[in-house]
This record gives structure tokens, sequence and C-alpha cells, in this order.
């Protein structure tokens, strides 16, 4: 791994426990400059998480709690009239951040979730005939609960695609949640938790996501892989030409955190699930305890080309 | 240990659309042949069946299917008033059909959906054995079999459902020649055709004769017959008769063959004949046939009439080929006449015009010879004023020979030939009118002798007591051109005939030239008649005697059943080689060095006892088999790195492929220690 | 890798295919009836396509090869499934199979249709049926088709030997055994609801809050239960083959199998005891799977 990623991956490890894996993948996540969203309940660590990303990177942090009663301007900020000026004055909302915690996504109508879907696709906002340019670089980092439906305004799939990855946190292990409950306050850590690397730096790693070499092997497996998806019988959904497009994005950056100048079958993999699962799934439906979710079927379906 | 069940193919959208196209090919192979409402009603049904399909809305229930059957079968019966038989037969399968193809929703309507399409296309060669006919019958085939291959390809795009089926078509040819040649046919029908009419409708010779019913067929240049000369020359055009009908009785209007016994017939069995002829002859659904006058052997099948007809023995519904022997020029010498047929040569209406009476009377008072006579009407013709026309205008009804022979004078062969018999008659000389053809042309191509309905013509024979029938053709002696050009003529015959010599020839020459386009039309009407004769000689009418002579062309006439079927058999062998050559699989693509490295290294594994995944990548295989072969860990590592640089590396390092395939070569892994 | 003894190729007519020779002879008939040479041809191109037709399906199934099986473990009474690769030589222009096996109880059912990947390979699941639990071998793996016509069913039968384990059909309804604490003997009998630490399993009571009851296993058909956790720390249980008297050995083993599985999915630690064989305490995919194989293979040694 490379060595500010795999420093960064292992000091957000410090503070959330026993994700590591988790952790890895919202650093590619980032890296790929994609959005991510985060399904679970409420206290597994979303938050932590975030700050602990924003610490760690020396990026701007805000959090957005979403109730159904905001409106987009809450977000994206207003322009106040100045009298002793006698002009508008633009007061930048909580999106105006490096690192944008949207928690609760799903409890915010859907004007205000395509607000800020659109912000996050063409990272820049528009207000009152002026385009405003987000910070840079800017990640969202947006939470929803599908266990509570009551009052909450699902996103539509084709929102849901704008997401290079949907992840699950999930349970600690029981180490990791004993070691929760008699370690020190997470809080805490976080503040004592210093730079990694600066933005500039992020942002030339960034920068090399795409010059990491796809093979036209690795072309082959991607495209194998929408063709299956679209074929199979069962499926309803097939993949988009977005979704490949992220795959391959996603899997040059996992590439990249693993310290190596070309992607791999493996890459694909490890990042299929997180970058294809709200794609081919989008309800979020609960997988059986023994049976594999679909779209590991659809990868073990796919033999390689050697 | 019994074998599994089997699982249901389904139907998927693009198999049920080639399937409906097939359909749309067999009805439209109908359209000519059946009526207006079975052929459209099936469309209408199609194309509802594809809205259906297009907008996604549920088929027809049970009961309105059932209702349309019913309503198919209404159609079919307000139509034809019978079931009976091919055309209601085969509108009621049309429009069955498709009802059916409302209800098609699994591969078993969609089974039973094609073979009513083989059916219908079998139905078509009933109406028409002509060559497109295959040609359209060999596509319909094609697209019922698509739709198969659509079926049963299932989801895999990488199908090309008409090159598969014009493959499994191409392979099945030789066979299906083999067959055609050797399958034993047999004489005559099992059942009859069960009130179907035959392929015959469009000729225009019927087995009377007014004096103007020539009129209606010299206009059309459908060929009639074609004639081959075997082992002789072929006769001059004037000499170019050819007999078909003679009529015996008239009611001063219209000409009957009148009923004789078949017992009475003539004496030119014991003639010799002279140019053997090969003709075929187009179904016009009556029992005569035609031949170079006069006939004096006939083909086996058929029966020789008084007057030196012969009959085949069904009418002619579908095209025949015959062989006849003829006897060209001089008369048909029979020394002496029945006493029925000489009555019936002398017949003569119950009213005669007394003009013609007083006409008779003058000849009669200076000859008495029946050739004399003859010469005398000919003169006749010739000097008063006689001119040959299409269009002769409207004669009296009552006594239309009169009218042309006093008044109008303006009349063709048929009114030539009614005139001239009446005449002959009245002055008690036997006379008989042949209807037939003369002249026709010569197709370049071939060399055969092609006639037309326009070379239709009627002539005149007069007995010679104790000699035998002599032919005058009355026409001949007002346009003598008629002889040498035959039907070509027919339109600038009425110019030439009010003409001078000198403007005959010019008239001549302007009927004989021709343009351009007119050239073309001659040339491809040439080769179309050639491949249309080909076609009918060696397919549609290949019988048991051209069986026969096929066979003992090619040499394996003697062959017993055992043989054929073992050359069957053999054929059916060699289609099983071809369609498995034709579908080979591409060569297996010949994996690159990296590939083969790969797999080698695989195949090392599996040796050792561990499997590898093939959805597995390349790292996974190295961590899983590194904890299986601690000892070779190292160089397995180094193996399979070397192999990912190469293939989903950026720069190719030149002969890393080989020198990676020696390394995995030369990796020994311990047998498999554990099953 | 699949372990391949023998294979055949069977081409069979079907009963649509029985349709298309009805037919052929029926055209046949019409054609000798009124000597109509077109008819004839008719007849005679559908034999010879019926004859290529064969020779088409053979060789496409024949030109397929099994090239990989992968047998997922499962439970008696569910069916086993197992991944088939199979790769078509060349590749091009083929057309959906068939696939099914037959293992220790006899062939599975069919799946399909398959389609081919652009590499020439096809995977797909098929299940062989699982009534018994024990070790078996798959015995044989075939693929047919009916392409090009539907008239002929070739199919491709490889005669293989892949062991695979079948494990007890998890039931029964004894109570869950008395966990055995390791680290806070205190706690035991104290059953707090708030706490995170799972302690067992226990019927639920009328008027009891149903906040707690495992719902999953009620979706199983089990009656209500109630998921106990004590205030924190780690319990241990064992599963005893010893404790299950009075029950014949198939139902022991399934109610053995049903704890393992609860256990395994409520995340305890557990243990296993059997008369010939006992699996140490512990948790995890891999323990579960080592307690579910000794289940499984209960019995073979002797």
């Amino acid at each position: 791994m490379h060595n500010a990623i795999a420093e960064l991956v292992k000091r957000i490890g410090t503070v959330i426990l026993g994700k590591t894996p988790e952790i890895h993948l919202v650093v590619t996540c980032l890296l790929a400059r994609g959005h991510l969203l985060i399904e679970d309940l409420p206290g597994m660590g979303k938050t932590t998480l975030a700050q602990a990303i924003a610490r760690s990177l020396g990026m701007r942090f805000s959090r957005i709690q979403f109730t159904s009663d905001m409106l987009p301007a809450d977000i994206i900020g207003v322009s106040v009239f100045d009298r002793e000026k006698n002009e508008f004055h633009f007061h930048p909302g909580p999106l105006f951040a490096q690192l944008v915690v949207a928690d609760e996504l799903n409890r915010a109508t859907p004007r205000t979730q395509s607000a800020l879907l659109e912000a996050m696709e063409e990272r820049q906002v528009s207000l009152e005939g002026t385009t405003r340019e987000l910070p840079r670089p800017f990640f969202v980092i947006a939470t929803q609960n599908q266990r509570y439906h009551v009052g909450t305004f699902p996103l539509p799939e084709s929102q849901l695609d704008r997401f290079l990855m949907r992840l699950r946190l999930g349970y600690p292990d029981p180490p990791a949640e004993r070691q929760l409950l008699t370690g020190e306050n997470r809080a805490d850590m976080v503040r004592r938790l210093q730079p990694v690397m600066t933005v500039d730096e992020l942002i030339q790693l960034q920068n090399a996501v795409p010059r990491i070499h796809v093979s036209t092997a690795i072309l082959d497996y991607v495209q194998d892989i929408m063709a299956a998806s679209r074929s199979r019988p069962q499926q309803c959904l097939g993949l988009s030409p977005r979704a490949g497009i992220s795959l391959v994005r996603a899997a040059q950056a996992w590439a990249l955190t693993e310290e190596r100048d070309m992607v791999l079958p493996e890459d694909v993999q490890r990042v299929a699930g997180s970058v294809l699962e709200h794609r081919l799934n989008p309800e979020g439906g609960r997988q059986g305890d023994d049976a594999c979710s679909t779209w590991e079927n659809l990868l073990r379906s796919i033999p390689l080309r050697r | 240990m019994s074998g599994p069940q089997h699982a249901v193919m389904p139907l998927s959208t693009r198999a049920l659309n080639r399937m409906k196209l097939a359909f749309l090919f067999a009805v439209a192979g109908q359209v000519p042949h059946l009526p207006f409402w079975p052929t459209t009603m099936a469309f209408v049904l199609l194309a509802w069946r594809h809205h259906l399909d297009r907008r996604r809305r549920p088929l027809p229930p049970p009961g309105a299917r059932l209702v349309l059957a019913l309503g198919a079968c209404v159609v079919v019966y307000l139509q034809f008033g019978f079931f009976m038989g091919r055309d209601p037969g085969v509108s009621a399968l049309v429009v069955l059909a498709a009802v059916k193809l409302l209800e098609v929703r699994q591969s078993r309507d969609f089974h039973l959906m094609g073979y009513l399409c083989y059916f219908l296309t079998a139905a078509m060669f009933l109406f028409t054995q002509e060559l497109p006919a295959l040609l359209f019958g060999v596509l319909q085939l094609l697209t019922v079999n698509a739709a198969f291959l659509q079926l049963y390809a299932g989801r895999s795009r990488s199908i090309r459902p008409l090159r598969g089926a014009s493959g499994l078509l191409l392979a099945s040819i030789p066979v299906a020649v083999v067959l055609f040649v050797l399958f034993p046919r047999f004489p005559g029908p099992l059942w009859g055709l069960g009130g179907a009419g035959g392929e015959f409708g469009v000729s225009g010779f019927s087995d009377t004769l007014q004096p103007g019913s020539v009129a209606r067929m010299v206009e059309s240049q459908r060929a009639v017959l074609r004639m081959k000369v075997v082992e002789a020359e072929l006769p001059p055009p004037p000499q170019r008769y050819f007999r078909g009908l003679v009529l015996w009785l008239t009611d001063g209007r219209t000409w009957y063959p009148g009923r004789i016994r078949e017992s009475i017939t003539g004496s030119q069995r014991r003639a010799r004949g002279g140019v053997d002829q090969e003709i075929m002859l187009e179904p016009h659904g009556q029992r005569w046939l035609f031949a170079l006058d006069y006939p004096v052997r006939v083909p086996p099948g058929s029966l020789v009439g008084p007057g030196n007809v012969f009959r085949y023995h069904r009418r002619v519904e579908r095209p025949i080929r015959y062989r006849v022997d003829s006897r060209i020029g001089g008369m048909i010498p029979e020394p002496d006449l029945h006493p029925l047929l000489r009555r019936m040569a002398l017949q003569l209406p119950r009213e005669i015009n007394p003009g013609l009476r007083d006409l008779v009377e003058q000849w009669l008072e200076r000859d008495s010879d029946a050739r004399s006579l003859a010469e005398r009407v000919l003169a006749f013709f010739r000097s008063a004023g006689f001119t040959y026309s299409l269009e002769p205008g409207n004669l009296d009804p009552r006594d239309p020979v009169g009218d042309f022979l006093l008044h109008s004078r303006r009349g063709f062969c048929g009114h030539y030939a009614a005139g001239f018999a009446l005449l002959m008659r009245m002055a008690e000389v036997p006379c008989r009118i042949v209807a037939g053809y003369q002249g026709g042309e010569i197709n370049p191509v071939d060399g055969q002798l092609v006639v037309r309905d326009a070379d239709a013509h009627a002539w005149a024979e007069i007995w010679l007591e104790g000699r035998g029938w002599l032919r005058v053709d009355p026409t001949a002696a007002v346009v003598p051109e008629r002889l040498e050009y035959g039907g070509r003529l027919n339109a600038s015959l009425d110019e030439m005939a009010a003409g001078s010599p000198e403007d005959r020839s010019s008239v001549l020459r302007r009927a004989m030239a021709e343009g351009a386009l007119a050239r073309a039309w001659r040339w491809i009407r040439d080769y179309w008649d050639v491949a249309r004769n080909y076609w009918q000689t060696w397919v549609v009418r290949y019988d048991r005697y051209q069986q026969h002579g096929l066979l003992s062309r090619l040499g394996v006439r003697g062959l017993r059943s055992a043989g054929k079927l073992a050359l069957v058999l053999l054929f059916m062998v060699f289609t099983w080689r071809l369609t498995r050559w034709l579908f080979r699989s591409p060569a297996q693509r010949r994996p690159d060095l990296l590939e083969r490295c790969w797999r080698l290294l695989e195949s090392r594994l599996s040796r050792g006892g561990m499997s590898v995944e093939p959805w597995r990548g390349p790292l996974d295989v190295s961590r899983q088999a590194r904890r299986r072969f601690p000892d070779q860990a190292h160089t397995i590592d180094r193996v399979i790195q070397t192999y990912i640089r190469a293939r989903y590396g950026n720069s190719s390092e030149p002969g890393a492929g080989k020198a990676l395939l020696r390394r995995v070569r030369k990796l020994k892994l311990p047998r498999r220690s554990k099953a | 890798m699949a372990r391949k003894r023998g294979a055949v190729t069977r081409v069979r007519l079907t009963a649509a295919g029985g349709a298309y020779l009805l037919i052929v002879f029926a055209i046949l008939i019409a054609a000798i009836n009124y000597s109509n040479s077109l008819a004839f041809i008719l007849c005679f191109l559908m034999l010879g396509i019926l004859v290529s037709s064969a020779a088409m399906g053979r060789g496409y199934v024949a030109g397929v090869r099994l090239r990989h099986v992968r047998l997922h473990p499962a439970f008696a009474g569910r069916g086993v499934k197992l991944t088939l690769e199979l790769i078509a030589s060349g590749g091009g222009g083929r057309p959906a199979l068939f696939a099914s096996a037959a293992g220790g109880d006899g062939w599975g059912e069919v799946a399909g249709p398959i389609n081919l990947h652009h590499s020439g390979a096809m995977v797909t699941d098929v299940g062989i049926p699982a009534i018994r639990r024990g070790s078996f071998h798959l015995t044989a793996v075939q693929w047919e088709t009916r392409y090009p016509l539907g008239v002929f069913r070739c199919r491709r039968e490889v005669q293989v030997k892949n062991p695979y384990l079948v494990y007890p059909h998890p039931q029964g309804q004894r109570p869950w055994p008395q966990p055995e604490s390791r680290w806070y003997d205190w706690t035991e009998g104290s059953h707090m609801s708030g706490g995170d630490d799972f302690n067992g399993l226990r019927p639920w009571r009328v008027g009891e809050s149903w906040r707690h009851i495992d719902w999953k296993s009620v979706a199983r058909g089990r009656s209500p239960n109630i998921k106990e956790f004590s205030g924190g720390g780690q319990v241990r249980t064992w599963f005893d083959w010893n404790q299950l008297t009075g029950l014949p050995v198939e139902e022991r083993l399934s109610q053995l199998t049903r704890w393992v599985l609860d256990a395994a999915h409520l995340g305890v630690e557990y243990g296993l005891r059997l008369p010939q064989k006992s699996v140490e305490s512990g948790s995890g995919t891999r323990h579960t799977r080592t307690c579910l194989e000794a289940l499984a293979r209960y019995g073979e040694d002797q």
C-alpha cells in the first residue's frame, strides 16, 4: 500500500476499530473522486469516521443533519442583503466544505436531495445566476437508514447511481467492541489526530488515479461483468455504462492504494461489491445469511480471460 | 439412472417476431391463388397480434379466439359454400393458423405454428409449380427454420438465425437431390384433387369455334407449347400446322366437334411418320393434344379420335410432355370415308343464305371436281375484295357466315375457314374444320419451336374421293405471309391484306423490325422460356419415364431398391458431415503465450491438488498457492508476478512470455497429497 | 477441477421431432398423390434438414467441455448447489444450453438456459437433490440443447467423481442448552435485556416484550424464542450428543445442526460433542464449518 495511504488507513483505524476493509474502501472512494453512501443504523461511527478522515487529511469538514423541513438554501447558502453596503452578500451554506457528511439524507424532501446530488455531480452550485465552485477536494459522505421508513423519501434508483460506492459499516466484532467500551472517548481521539498529508498531496493522489494502467484484459473483464449483469434472467436491472465507468475508476483507485501502477482483476473484485451492489439491488433488501449476495454470484459466474 | 427432466425453452420476443415474419411469408404465398378474404383476415390477425405484443397487451381470451375461429370457418364457407377440396381446405388452414397465432405463448404453440407454416408452403405448391414458387417456398422454409433457431438460441446474442438456417438448408440439398432423383414415382393419384381446378384457366381454346372466337387469343403472347424435333429437320414455317381438334357440325353460327364413337378411326396408323417431335404442352383444361399435321404415331396414354386428332386420357391440367410422330406434307391417306363421318362432313345448317346458294350453283355449273371447286372458292376469296382483319365489325348474328361472305368480307382465319367449309359442303364436297396453331418461333437459345396463343389458327380439310383428306387453308389465300410469319404478324395483317405487293413488303419489314428494348425483351423471354422448359422437363414433370431415362443415362438403371437405399444413406452421411463442416467451431482460438503459461501453471497446481477457480485473480491464486506449497512459495510468487506484469502491465517486455513459459515448465510441485 | 471419467453424447428425437416427421410424411403422401414435384422437393429438403439439424446440435454439445465444478455444501432437504463452468471450443454462434447434474440422490433439476460469455465460457448454478445427509460423490454432469430446430435433444453426459457433503437438516424443538459462562459467573440467571452479550435462547412467554424475539427463527416456522442477553462477558455453550437422549440418530443430528446454526447466527461461542468426535469451543465461519462437517460425517467411520 502506498505509504501515505497506508498510514492514513492505519491512523483512521485507530479510531474506528476493526473496520480496516471499510476504511480502505472509503479512502479508495475519496481518491477516485467519488461520493459515498453509508447505510447503517445510528451510532455505528459514521460521523466519527468522517471526522477522522477530515482530520487526517486536514480537510474542512461540515455536517448536515437532514430533516424533512430542510430547504435547498439551508445547505447551499443564502444571499443576504447588506444594508450598509447596499448589496447582496452570499453566506455559504454547510455544503461549502471539503468533506460534507450528509446525515440521514432520506429524511430530506426530494427537492433538497436533488440539490445536494446536483452539487455532488457538478461540483459547483448555481445560485441567482452566479455559479460558485465548490471547494476542492469535495467529498460527500451521505448516510441513510433503511430500517425506519416512516417519513422518509428513499433515494430513487437514478440518484443512487451518483454515489460511487455504498457501504455498510455494521456492528464491530466483539474484541473491537470491547475495546470501544473500555477505551477513551472517540471524539477526543479524533481531536488529537495529526494530518497524514496535506490537501494538495491528496489532490495529487487523486490526479494519479486516472493514470493507473487499465489493460485490455481488464477492460474485457469489466465488459463481461456488464454483459453478464444484463443477460441474467433473474436480474431486473442491468448495469448502466456509468456503472462500468465507475467500476474502472474505483478499481484504479484501489490499485493506487495498493501501490500498483496497473489494475488487476482483484482490484475490480474488491471494489465491485460496494460499487455495484446498490446499482444491482437498489432496494437494499437484506441478504439471507447463507445466500451469497447478487454481485458475488455475478462475479463468480465470470471466468477471467487468462 | 434415468436422465433429468427437460426444462422448457422460454419463448422470446425475438423468436416470436421471426415466427410472425415466417407466417407473413407463408400467407403471402397464398395470396395469388386464394380468394381475397381468407388471406386478408390472416394478415389482419397477424397485425393485431403484433400490435398486442408491441403494446404489451394481453392476448385475447379463449372465448374470443373461439369466436374468431368460428368466424373464420364462416368466411371460408361463405366464400366456397363447401369445405372439401383444395381451395377451401387451404383457405381454412390459412385463417385457422392465423387464429392460432393469437394464442402462441409457449414453445409448444410456437412449434405448432412453425409446422403450420411448413404445411402452407406445401399447399402453395398445389397451386403452382413454377420456379419462382420453389424459390419463394425455400424462402418460407428458411424463415420458419430461422424462427426455430432464434427460439433455441435463447438469449444468446452470438447466433445469426438466418445464417444457421441457410447452412442447414445448404447441407440438406445433396440428400434432397438424391432422394428426388431416386425416389420411386407412381403413376396416377391415390385420390382426386377434390373439386379443385387445374393450373390452367388462361388458355383461350374452347372446343367450339365461332368465327370470331379466335380473335380473343391472338392478342396473347402466352406460350402454349414447345416442340423439339428429334433426329429430323424442323419443317419450314408454312408447314408448321399444329393439329388440335376437328370440328364437324355447325348450326350456321358455331362449329362443334360432334360426338363420334371411338371405334370410328382413321387408317393413319399404317402411314409412316418422319418428324419425331417432343412436345411440351401447357395445360389448357381440355383433353386434346397438339401435334404437327398430321400425326401418325401418338404417345401412350392418349387415344386417336376420328379426324386424325388425338386426345389425352384425362384433361390436361398441368404441363405435359409427349412424343409424337408426324408426317409432314401430303394428304392424310384414307381409302374410304365412314358413312357417318361423310354425313357429318356434309352437314349443313338448316337455313342457308340464298345468295350463297346462287354462288355455289354458279361454280357447280362449271366444276364438279372437289379440288377445282376448292380452287374456285380460294380464287373467290382472293379476287372478291376479301380482307384480313382482326376487327371484322359486327356480322349479322342470325347468319354471320352469309353476311361475311357476301357483304362485309372482312375477317380472319375463323371466318375464312367457316366460310370455306360451308361453301364446300353446299357443293357436296365433304369438308371439316381443323383448329390448332400455325407458325411459332424458334427460340434461339435452345432451338426449340415455341408456339403461342397468338399463333392460333383454323383451316379446312376437304375429302378427295378414294384418296383422303386434303388440307386447304383459305386464310393463306388472302394473306400468304400468315403462313411464313405466324401469329407475329397478326397486328399488321389488316394493313397488309389491303395493300399492294410493295406495300405488303414494307409493312412486313416494319412489323418484323424491332427496337432495342423489344430485342432485349425478346432475349429475356427466350431465356426465360428455356429455363422454364428445363424446369418443367426436369423438375415439375419428372416422372417415371424421366426417371428411367435419367437413371439409365447415369448408368444406374439397374440399381435395386437396396442400392438406392444405400445411396440415400450415403448422402445422409454426407449431409451429416457437411453440416459438421459448415458449423465446425472456429478453430479453437489459439491461446497466446501468456495464456498458455497460465494454463500450464493451473494444471501444475491442480495436479498438486489445488483447484484454481476460474474467476480468481492472479494475486489471489498466488496467495492460495503459496499457502499450499510453502516450499515453492518464492518461485510461484515470482512466476505469477511476471505473468501479472505481462498481462496487466503497461510496458511489454519482449521475450517475457517465453521466459515465463520456461519458468513455469521448471516449476516442480509436489503431487496431490489429499483427495 | 472436474475429474472426468467418460463422456457420451446422445441424440434423441423429441416429441416435436416426431411431429416434424409426421408432417414430412404427410407432405410426401400429398406429393405422391398429386405427383407434385415441388412438394417432393420440400419433403426431401425437410428430411435433409432433419439430418443436418441433428449433426448441428450434436456438434454443439460435443464441442462443449466441462472445465470446472464447484460444489457448495448444503443441508439435507434443501438441495446442493453447484457451479459449473462449461467452455465451448471456438465460441462463436452458440445457443443456450441446459445443464443438470446427478449426485448421490439422483438427477437434479435442469438449469438454464445458460448463455455463453464472450470468452466462450458459460457458468451456471445447478442443483442436485440432497435428501440424506452424509458425504457423497457427484456422479454425472450433463448439458443439452434442442438447438437448432427443437426436433432433436442432443445431450452430452460426462461422468465425474467429485465429493461433496450434505449437512443434516437443521430441525428440532429442544430448548437451548445451558450456556457455560467463562468470565462472569455471577451474571448467570440475571437476564438483563439491556446487555449486549448473547446469553442463549429460551421460549417466549406471553406478556413479554416482543423486542427480543428471535424473529428469524420464527420466520423459519419455529415457536418464538427470546434472545437473552447478559450484561457483558463471554459465554460458551456446549452442544452435546448426550443431551438429546430419547431421540433417533438423525433427529439428534438435526437438532445439533439447528443449534450450531443458531449459535453461528448469533455469534456466540460454542462447542460440539459427538460420540466419536468433539469440536472444541470457538466461533466464526471456519468453526461452524468444522462442526457441520463433523455432523455430516457422523457414523461414516464405522
